[in-house]
């Protein structure tokens, strides 16, 4: 159920040391093994073994990481290095793709993802997902694309309503579209809609929320918008972000991993891994030399 | 005890999910039953009326006694397909030269491509007034004949061909064409030299197609060349089809008759789709190659 | 419009080809652009000679060619409403009979089936429309109808309750406007499907990956992603495929029954306008045959007016899928899918 300590400890001491404040209460849910009210509120991921193909082409190679309870983690490396793929074979969205197929195990604390007979819809439902691009439904307005999730577990209009604007006041969307709520979703900015994606993802309250590079398409202001969120949903979901972005990893995450050629290379406390990293190979990618 | 579960799925709404997955199944299953009916049929009561006599005879038409071959409706049939062919492939390539080559975006050139999907969507049978009305009311070089037909089929053939040779020659790369213009080709040989040679399978399987579709035409038949039992091979006469002596085998009192109608139904089904394979085949291998 | 690298020289002798040499490139586009043109203004011809000859017709019996329920050959009257509602009737149920069996097909070949099956189902069900009318014609007469006609005698007699379709049990003949319907459903069944599937294929896998991704069901994810999106596409193949239900001749003169009424019940004989001028024809003269020109006419008027509304939801279908594709790429794609087919 906990992740392992060598990560937890490194990563608790680290984050301590840079914000002592904000780190408080995850720390505790890190270390402590007791089920408290607080420890609810999030779920680690662990993957173990994890294998993924495209066809023949062997894309992520036994990977084995760690994502606390409440806590970002990013997943850097250069295109191609397995980072998405990672990331989607968390919900099994990976398998989505045709002739892919993914082997290992993913636990969440510990319910086996990959265990025969588990329901596909109900660990998507458990474990949120937010696109490289901004994916509104075209067809449905701002409030009806937050709803889809809750419209689909039968939420009823009262509650639904609710639901829909707290999402969207967790999103810091809430004054920026309450009185455009009927309007379709696409017409709202790129930030803006990204924002949405990440309101519809929190509506149905997921356990882990899943980034796949969710500023790629977005502007440095959109972007920073959706970095500070990152920051405040972490106190109620686990987070995995993958990111090409070096400075963006060093600004949300607490924990990074660099993969390359579908391997883990490292995964350590973000401003180690930027500022004395183990191995070699991360060192030149995160100075630039590669990649 | 692990402090997570995973939500239940409503069993409705598994339930939807599965039945919804089944309904789609069975609505494709039940897509293919006409099919398979209709050539089991077809092969069924048609292969017992394919004798000696079937290809090398003419039908007769008489009440009684020996019914005949179908022969001059074979011969009938790919005769006047033939001349529609011949009328409607260059036509319809020209127009879709002139819509990719040089009408591209303008005015003109859209006017022309939504009427030719207009076209596509008219009935054979108005086809077939079209020519009664201006070839036929007019005794042009005779009543009914097989060259009407042809006209009425061109006409039918017309817009198949042009969007089907649209969309191929779109597929020839700008940089081929820049390429031979650059050599200082003049824009006609790059045309006759380049492009055409370049997109020449798929040019045919838009033909093929089309002939395949005219093949099986009645309606426009009916008021041009109006059929005929004897063999003949002048287009300026009535000429006998293969659709029109179905149709007139059905409305046939004989059950002999009938039986012919079978047979040649199930020849004229086998010309139709082998024409299809054959325009598959060569699209497929084009777009390998 | 001229290859500018061969007149980029100006005046210079050097770079300058012969008039003679030069007079394809001139030829050509004028002799391409005024063949267009020639088909234009043949299909106006075509159109202003078909309503030159059913005009006696019109000026004779004047709306009510159209609205009058008397086709009466012995006593050279027409009046064509049992026509009209006899095309309407069999080309409105062929709809409702195909259309939802065409989509499923298509969400199923796109959305559902194993991948290798995906080029042979398609090719099955596309096959469906090579087969010439007349051959189902000769299918519906000998084998549909008289197979299915117990059926449609114990339909009717269970649900006599419901008006216009029970009731005329004892009455059923093998030919009438159902099984002229319902072979019609499956004529227009390939159409419809290759153009919903044409549509579906270009709703963006992002949407798709969207709803799975917020714990949506497969079909859910039709549901939500798929369908909305491809709504006016497919609204449009349905229409194409009414066109052609319309205009289908050889198939229904031969099942509709051919009696000039208004069936009273789904399983009475009737007529169409198709069937009439197919059937007619050849005895047909004076305001008989105008009669059956104006037929063809009001025929063609409604096929066009269908097609130019099928054509119209099918580009705003290609307009939504617009930044995946190019353009005009996707309706494109559907024409020739609609033409070939």
């Amino acid at each position: 159920m906990n992740p392992p300590d060598t990560t937890s400890k490194e990563h608790t001491d680290m984050s301590t040391a840079r914000d002592p404040s904000a780190r408080a209460e995850p720390m505790i849910d890190a270390s402590e093994a007791s089920v408290s009210v607080e420890r609810r509120r999030g779920h680690g991921i662990k993957l173990q073994g994890l294998n993924a193909y495209y066809g023949k082409q062997h894309a992520v190679k036994n990977v084995d990481i760690t994502f606390p309870a409440n806590e970002v983690t990013a997943i850097i490396g250069p295109s191609g290095s397995g980072k998405s793929t990672v990331v989607r074979c968390i919900n099994r969205m990976h398998e989505e793709i045709p002739a892919a197929r993914a082997e290992g195990s993913v636990t969440l604390d510990e319910l086996d993802v990959y265990a025969p007979g588990v329901d596909l819809t109900a660990v998507r439902r458990m474990i949120g997902m937010v696109f490289q691009k901004p994916n509104p439904f075209p067809t449905m307005s701002i409030f009806d694309n937050v709803a889809a999730g809750l419209r689909l577990t039968g939420t009823r209009s009262d509650n639904l309503r609710e639901r829909v604007h707290r999402s969207l006041r967790s999103v810091g969307l809430w004054g920026e579209v309450k009185n455009r709520l009927n309007e379709p979703g696409i017409g709202l900015s790129g930030g803006q809609q990204q924002r949405l994606c990440i309101a519809r993802a929190v509506a149905v309250e997921p356990e882990v929320i899943l980034m796949d590079e969710p500023c790629s398409a977005l502007d440095p202001i959109a972007t920073l918008r959706v970095e500070e969120l990152i920051a405040e949903l972490k106190s109620r979901y686990t987070i995995v972000i993958v990111t090409h972005n070096m400075q963006q990893a060093a600004r949300v995450a607490d924990s990074t991993v660099f993969m390359l050629d579908g391997e883990v290379v490292e995964h350590a406390p973000t401003n180690e891994i930027f500022t004395r990293p183990k191995d070699e190979r991360t060192e030149r990618y995160v100075t630039g030399k590669f990649g | 005890m692990s402090s997570v579960a995973l939500p239940k799925v409503s069993a409705r709404r598994r339930r939807t999910d599965k039945v919804m997955r089944g309904t789609l199944l069975a609505a494709t299953l039940l897509a293919l039953v006409p099919l398979v009916l209709v050539i089991y049929y077809l092969l069924k009561q048609g292969l017992g009326a394919i004798n000696g006599n079937f290809f090398t005879q003419d039908p007769t038409g008489s009440f009684f006694g020996s019914v005949g071959g179908v022969r001059s409706a074979i011969l009938g049939s790919l005769e006047i397909v033939l001349l529609a062919t011949v009328i409607s492939v260059p036509i319809g390539i020209g127009v879709a030269l002139y819509l990719t080559e040089y009408g591209n975006d303008s005015r003109f050139a859209s006017v022309i491509r939504y009427f030719v999907d207009v076209m596509t969507g008219v009935p054979s049978i108005v086809f077939g007034l079209f020519i009664y009305i201006t070839l036929v009311l007019a005794h042009t070089g005779g009543n009914f004949t097989g060259w009407k037909g042809s006209i009425a089929l061109a006409l039918l053939m017309l817009p198949i061909v042009i969007r089907a040779a649209e969309v191929v020659l779109l597929l020839v790369p700008a940089s081929l064409r820049e390429a031979a213009l650059a050599l200082g080709a003049p824009r006609w040989r790059v045309i006759t030299r380049v492009v055409l040679p370049t997109s020449a399978s798929g040019l045919i399987t838009g033909a093929l197609l089309a002939v395949a579709r005219a093949m099986g035409e009645t309606a426009p038949l009916l008021f041009t060349t109006a059929g005929a039992a004897g063999l003949t091979f002048s287009l300026s006469q009535q000429m006998n089809a293969m659709p029109l002596q179905i149709y007139n085998d059905i409305l046939s009192p004989r059950q002999v008759v009938v039986q012919q109608a079978w047979g040649l139904g199930l020849t004229l089904v086998a010309i139709v789709l082998i024409l299809n394979v054959i325009a598959r085949a060569i699209s497929r291998r084009s777009r390998v190659g | 419009m001229e290859a500018s690298a061969t007149t980029s020289g100006g005046g210079r002798s050097v770079l300058e080809r012969s008039p003679l040499s030069r007079l394809p490139d001139r030829a050509l586009p004028w002799a391409l652009t005024s063949l267009a043109a020639l088909i234009l203004a043949l299909i106006a011809y075509f159109f202003i000679r078909l309503i030159g000859e059913s005009g006696s017709t019109f000026s004779t019996f004047g709306l009510s060619f159209i609205f009058g329920n008397d086709w009466d050959v012995s006593r050279n009257i027409y009046h064509g409403l049992a026509l009209v509602v006899g095309t309407l009737i069999t080309s409105g149920i062929a709809l409702v009979l195909g259309v939802p069996v065409a989509v499923s097909v298509a969400l199923y070949i796109t959305e559902m089936c194993p991948r290798r099956l995906r080029g042979p189902l398609s090719m099955l069900v596309d096959l469906l429309a090579a087969v010439p009318s007349v051959v189902y014609g000769l299918w519906g007469v000998f084998f549909l109808a008289p197979k299915l006609l117990p059926a449609e005698k114990w339909f009717a007699n269970t649900f006599s309750f419901i008006p216009w379709i029970g009731g005329g049990a004892s009455s059923a003949t093998p030919t009438n406007y159902f099984i002229a319907s319902l072979v019609l459903a499956i004529m227009i069944l390939p159409i419809v499907s290759a153009i919903a599937r044409e549509v579906v294929a270009t709703v963006p896998s992002e949407n798709k990956e969207a709803a799975l991704a917020l714990g949506a069901t497969r079909w859910e994810m039709i549901r939500i992603a798929v369908l909305p999106y491809s709504r006016s596409g497919i609204v449009g193949g349905a229409m194409l495929g009414l066109g052609r239900a319309l205009g289908e001749t050889i198939a229904v003169v031969l099942l509709i029954g051919d009696a000039p009424v208004i069936g009273k019940h789904l399983f009475s004989q009737g007529y169409s306008l198709a069937a009439v001028i197919a059937n007619e024809f050849g005895e047909a003269t004076g305001v008989h045959r105008s009669a059956l020109f104006a037929a063809g006419l009001v025929l063609f008027v409604l096929t066009l007016v269908v097609n130019i509304i099928a054509r119209a939801y099918i580009a705003r279908g290609a307009r939504g899928a617009r930044g995946q594709r190019k353009g005009g790429d996707a309706g494109t794609a559907v024409t020739a899918q609609g033409s070939v087919t």
